[in-house]
């Protein structure tokens, strides 16, 4: 927390940072960053669901391992942004890797 | 196809190692993980990572790093380091490359590489006879928590475990 910068706020972010700041009895100054990490948390969750993130560049957005990167997604409901088709190709490549292939 | 080796990306490989498949999927022939995602997936002290140190110390998970390629994938597909290297070394290897992560495999098409993921995987088991069918349905559920595979995918693959419960008995 060593740098500071001034930002401009519109009237309805500054009613949402008072709004927040009294209910939950903080200074606007730590709900302001509060809020600036929940936005990032969203951004990466909505840039990953729409699958322009893959699920590692995620996990090392948010600062997590990959397992537990992919708890967060099952807690949230995120869905995979694996297409049917996908599947289906995933599908015939699994049978022929299985195929025949069991070891004794 | 039949002979290659897979090579598991960090997300299919933990994905696998939460429902338990991945000893029997070991059974099937050379796994293999690219050192990256390998580093990835075993950072923190859980349950799925202990299991994947377990294996590669059994020798059912071999490791091997590919930095050649590596560095494009990253930055024309939006990979993440691990990814891009499972890609790079099943190019390499010219392996199956498992993953369960959009981008990877957006690219993986577009290379024109042979992919495959957890749920792909865990219905081939089934209908090969490793897995038995009421198994299979419990996985399911486990895999459609942790995979949030999309509804159309799960009812595919619910029909193909039902469809495999007249033939063999597999695990129980």
């Amino acid at each position: 927390m060593k740098d500071v910068m001034s930002v401009r706020l519109g009237p309805e972010g500054l009613r949402r940072l008072k709004e927040l700041s009294k209910r939950d009895h903080k200074e606007m100054s730590a709900v302001a960053r509060e809020l600036m990490d929940y936005g990032w948390v969203f951004l990466m969750l909505r840039e990953y669901r729409e699958g322009k993130q893959s699920l590692g560049a995620f996990a090392k957005a948010l600062g997590m391992p990959l397992s537990e990167a992919i708890d967060l997604l099952a807690d949230l409901g995120v869905r995979s942004p694996i297409e049917y088709d996908d599947y289906l190709k995933a599908y015939a490549t699994a049978a022929e890797f299985v195929k025949g292939r069991k070891k004794a | 196809m039949s002979g290659r080796a897979l090579v598991l990306d960090a997300s299919t490989a933990i994905l696998l190692a939460k429902i338990g498949l991945l000893r029997e999927l070991a059974g099937f022939g050379e796994l293999w993980m690219a050192e990256i995602a390998f580093r990835e997936t075993t950072t923190k002290d859980v349950d799925d990572a202990r299991l994947i140190r377990k294996l590669a110390e059994e020798g059912l998970i071999q490791r091997a790093a590919a930095k050649a390629g590596k560095t494009d994938l990253e930055k024309d597909f939006r990979l993440d380091e691990g990814e891009a290297e499972t890609i790079a070394l099943a190019r390499k290897m010219d392996a199956i490359a498992g993953t369960d992560d959009g981008p990877a495999i957006r690219c993986l098409k577009v290379l024109g590489l042979p992919f495959t993921s957890a749920i792909a995987l865990l219905v081939a088991m089934t209908e090969e006879g490793t897995v038995a069918p009421e198994l299979a349905l419990e996985l399911l559920a486990k895999l459609e928590r942790f995979g949030r595979y999309g509804p159309r995918i799960l009812e595919d693959v619910a029909r193909r475990i039902r469809e495999a419960g007249g033939g063999k008995g597999g695990r129980t």
